[in-house]
């Protein structure tokens, strides 16, 4: 995985070159911050609206259990 | 086509359909990713979808489509209706997972707005034609005559004394539809520009502001307008070019910067610059404005541009002013019916029942106002709910805090 990623305007990007079968299509910055910003907005809500609780790595929660 | 302008994202995009050929089969693989997708997150999202409930009309059956005629099971001819129910909204785009979780990973996102003008201007260059194009071309030819009359486009600057044309770093683009039809919410930014001691010039005159050319194959006039406004924009020195119809800014975010390239000047929406005005203390929203109100993100905003927060700051600034909000989020599933360029000339009556269920939204929050952040939506919004015998004021925000800020 590691070394067919990029890393483009800040952002994790497949290795373009990968992209052989599905063509890449042409993207500016602004769009790829929009979907960013986007992604964090959507994620965000569906937090707010569906997250009963936040459930922790196993062994915080172990932790967590012992106290 | 002019050669070096970016008509579309997707190179598949750029070979006309044409009855009795097989498209490419490029094309055919981009459709083929939505098709196999089937979480059909694009379904309950989409407004049209809403109301017909009919799955050929989201774009999960715009791809399918295509395939089939790839396949060869169905004719170009039947794309007409399928393609025509299409607001452009873009709600699909943010939902779908091939845009919201990879797009920006893989480069690879449905581009359905792109997808539904392609497909229509391919209808009407290859003389196939869909239901309701005449009327398209008209509202174009409209539009082309309106923007020569000099006099009737700059009417809405009257007694406001404004620099019309002429070299400024800020320019006010006010385009056809807003500077002949909604007259108060371009004076309204005027006046509150000049409230704020913005040194500004409006331009003489806009000839780009609708996106309908792109829906009938008239994709040249498209880049001919654009390019001349962004000529004269260019000529006056402007640094910040504040747009007032959102539809506008949708172009010149996405549509022109994609066609163009990076544009020699900066591109703000209205309300974030007057909001940014209130953070500096240049604009004081002061008269109270006793109001129940709720906002309605416009399209061209909320789900193309990602422009949502600051009509929401300028709400809650204004005092007296009771703002129910609704999560953007959850208004990717509205629209006012209107639709980005052409739906609403192609299927009035969806329009119209798009446009009801809206309003009834708002008044089912108790609310008497609804805010918008859009000419045409208010102009969409009138017409339903006289005809639906609604009770609700509609405003823009921009009126609304002019009000308040007492010009």
């Amino acid at each position: 995985m590691v070394e067919g990623v990029i890393i483009k305007y800040g952002h994790f990007e497949v290795d373009p070159s990968r992209m052989k079968i599905v063509k890449q299509q042409y993207m500016t910055e602004e769009e790829v911050e929009r979907i960013v910003q986007m992604r964090h907005d959507y994620l965000e809500w569906m937090h707010y609206n569906f997250a009963k609780k936040v459930l922790k790595p196993p062994k915080e929660e172990a932790e967590e259990g012992h106290k | 086509m002019q050669k070096g302008v970016r008509l579309y994202s997707k190179e598949a995009y750029n070979t006309p359909l044409k009855p009795g050929e097989k498209p490419p089969e490029e094309l055919a693989l981009d459709n083929y990713l939505t098709f196999a997708c089937r979480h059909k997150f694009c379904r309950e999202v989409c407004p049209v979808y809403q109301v017909t409930r009919n799955e050929a009309y989201i774009p999960y059956g715009f791809h399918t489509s295509l395939l089939a005629l790839y396949k060869g099971v169905s004719s170009f001819e039947e794309l007409g209706d399928t393609f025509t129910h299409c607001l452009q909204c873009g709600a699909c785009e943010v939902r779908c997972p091939n845009t919201l979780f990879m797009g920006d990973f893989y480069k690879v996102s449905l581009t359905t707005v792109e997808l539904v003008r392609k497909v229509r201007s391919d209808l009407v260059r290859s003389g196939v034609g869909y239901p309701g194009y005449q009327e398209v071309i008209k509202e174009v030819d409209f539009h082309l005559q309106m923007v020569k009359k000099r006099e009737d486009m700059l009417k809405w600057t009257e007694g406001l004394n404004v620099q019309v044309g002429g070299k400024s770093s800020v320019v006010l683009y006010v385009s056809r539809f807003t500077a002949t039809q909604v007259t108060e919410t371009a004076r309204a930014a005027a006046k509150l520009l000049k409230k704020a001691g913005i040194k500004f010039a409006v331009v003489d005159v806009p000839e780009a502001g609708i996106g309908e050319p792109l829906d009938v194959a008239r994709e040249q006039t498209f880049i001919d307008m654009a390019k001349k406004d962004i000529e004269k924009i260019k000529a006056m020195g402007a640094e910040t070019v504040i747009v007032v119809d959102p539809h506008d800014y949708f172009f010149f975010v996405r549509d022109y910067s994609r066609m163009f390239g990076e544009l020699p000047f900066k591109v703000v929406f209205i309300t974030d610059y007057l909001w940014q005005l209130i953070e500096e203390g240049r604009l004081i929203p002061k008269n109270n404005v006793s109001k129940k109100v709720t906002y309605h993100d416009p399209c061209t905003l909320n789900k193309l541009t990602n422009l949502w927060e600051s009509p929401r700051k300028i709400l809650e600034s204004i005092p007296g002013v009771e703002f129910v909000d609704e999560h953007h989020i959850d208004q990717w599933y509205y629209c006012c019916g209107n639709g980005v360029a052409s739906f609403k000339k192609l299927h009035p009556e969806i329009s119209f029942t798009i446009g009801q269920r809206r309003i009834q939204r708002a008044l089912d929050l108790g609310a008497g106002t609804l805010a918008l952040g859009c000419p045409r939506c208010w102009d969409h919004f009138t017409e339903v709910k006289t005809k639906a015998r609604m009770e609700i004021e509609l405003i823009n925000v921009v009126e609304l805090l002019a009000e308040s800020v007492g010009v």
